[in-house]
């Protein structure tokens, strides 16, 4: 598969030959303008392939990195939003909003709107918009990018325990290798466009210690592999 | 204490946000609408009941219908404003016409072509119909611009999240396109009205702009009562209604464009 956006004779992506398996946790990194946005870009539908052929989940939601939350709508309505997009009754809306605002600990929240919120409670309700839908894939964009490292480490925990209870297919966008050490089933690097490298974690135990020889290591060779890709 | 701070002087609270009200605009509240007041009831009662020869009630009637035609005419931009905005924000190929066009005409001198509007309209003897076109091709720029703008500012990702999330054309329109742009609309209205009550004054005094024809042919309203009362020196009819204007911008702004634009503050993205 392969992009070029209109306009531009280089392409965005080239050669791409890449499958996600059910219940997987695939994190991407890469360099900045690799291609990494592209490929959720296209997985979510934003974007379509100039060639070959992307084979798309059905119902994909996704996490974007500035929330994208609705401030006008209030912690529940930005849930309920979706769930009406998707054709839920009234009755059900109520329910899985409840239901996931709950997972994500924003029960307290339901009432306010997101510029009441800290950055970590609105990727929060980013989080429980995009489960609320039943999404076979869940994809994520960057989500903790813009956030300090005590909340990020505690959203790491939070995704991770609802990725068990939900089994869910994840694709997410890092630009942190430690990140993707940390979260991934399989982390894949690319660069100008291209996959250069997948590495798979899925036999290393959870929780994973960033002390851990195994993590130290593993994070060496991406970010070796990284500079390399980066030159 | 930052800058803008300083300047605060009371937060409102409302259920989930809050806004801030400036000392200015309590100051706006308090002081100069109750002088204002004051001023025109020092000069009717000067008159005992009537100012010049005009009755008080002639003077409020005057602004009501100048109000009605303001109302009209900020009616009818507001409808076209949002497709004429939404038709320029289509694709890049449609800016790109459009804008510079629609720069082109905004930049056009109403007054210019209002005799013609005149003449068209006094065909159909609807004189009402000319003040207020021309009162509406005003306001109707403004609107547009500003909503323009609005479209522009839509983030990225919340125009993705509706597309992710297979919101459909009419939900978008209703629950993300409007609130999106309810900033824009609120302060290009609020420009709007400007021009609006600017252009009155020249919109109800058609005999200006009608050969052979005499001020009998022009509309009553505060526009007209003011060029009037200025031509014939009643300089007290002139103070009144010129106070009489004041007094409703004033409250208008107060009561309806200062409350939209803080409740606007929770539909903007940050």
């Amino acid at each position: 598969m392969a992009k070029t956006y209109p306009g531009t004779d280089h392409p965005a992506l080239n050669e791409i030959n890449f499958t996600g398996f059910e219940g997987e946790f695939i994190v991407l990194v890469g360099p900045s303008g690799c291609g990494k946005s592209t490929l959720i870009k296209l997985v979510a539908g934003l974007e379509t392939e100039s060639a070959g052929v992307v084979m798309r989940p059905k119902n994909v939601s996704m996490v974007f990195q500035s929330g994208a939350l609705f401030p006008w709508l209030t912690v529940s309505e930005n849930v309920e939003i979706v769930l009406a997009a998707k054709g839920a009754s009234l009755a059900q809306r109520r329910r899985k909003t409840r239901l996931y605002l709950e997972m994500t600990g924003l029960s307290d929240y339901a009432a306010k709107r997101p510029r009441e919120l800290s950055g970590g409670q609105r990727q929060r309700v980013g989080i429980a918009r995009a489960l609320a839908v039943d999404p076979q894939v869940l994809v994520l964009d960057e989500p903790f990018a813009a956030l300090d490292i005590a909340t990020t480490e505690h959203l790491h925990k939070d995704l991770l325990k609802i990725w068990k209870e939900t089994k869910q297919t994840i694709l997410m966008v890092s630009h942190s290798v430690e990140e993707a050490v940390t979260l991934a089933d399989r982390v894949v690097l690319m660069s100008a466009g291209h996959i250069v490298k997948q590495y798979e974690l899925s036999e290393l135990k959870r929780p994973r210690r960033e002390q851990a020889e195994r993590f130290i290591r593993d994070v060496q060779e991406i970010r070796k592999d990284l500079l390399v890709a980066s030159e | 204490m930052t800058k803008s701070s300083r300047h605060i002087h009371h937060i409102h609270r409302h259920p989930g946000y809050s806004y801030p009200v400036h000392l200015h605009q309590r100051l706006y509240s308090l002081v100069l609408v109750p002088l204002l007041t004051i001023g025109l009831a020092a000069v009717v009662f000067s008159g005992v009941g009537s100012v010049g020869h005009i009755s008080v009630f002639s003077l409020l009637g005057a602004l009501t219908l100048s109000v009605i035609r303001l109302t009209v005419a900020f009616g009818f931009a507001l409808v076209l404003s949002l497709p004429l905005a939404l038709w320029i924000n289509k694709s890049p190929t449609t800016e790109r016409i459009l804008l510079p066009t629609f720069d082109i005409l905004q930049s056009v001198p109403v007054l210019a072509f209002f005799p013609v509007v005149i003449v068209f309209f006094v065909k159909f003897q609807f004189l009402e119909g000319a003040a207020v076109f021309i009162v509406f091709i005003n306001m109707l720029w403004n609107l547009v611009f500003s909503l323009v703008g609005g479209l522009r500012l839509i983030p990225g990702d919340i125009k993705s999240a509706a597309q992710v999330f297979g919101i459909n054309r009419l939900a978008y329109f209703r629950r993300v396109l409007i609130p999106s742009v309810f900033p824009y609309l609120v302060t290009g209205s609020l420009l709007a009205w400007a021009e609006g009550w600017n252009m009155l004054i020249v919109a109800e005094v058609l005999h200006t702009y009608l050969p052979g024809s005499s001020s009998s042919s022009d509309l009553f309203g505060i526009g007209s009562l003011m060029v009037h009362a200025a031509s014939s020196g009643q300089s007290g009819v002139f103070i009144a209604a010129i106070i009489t204007m004041i007094i409703a911008i004033a409250l208008m702004n107060f009561f309806i464009w200062q409350k939209l634009l803080h409740y606007a503050e929770r539909y903007r993205f940050e």
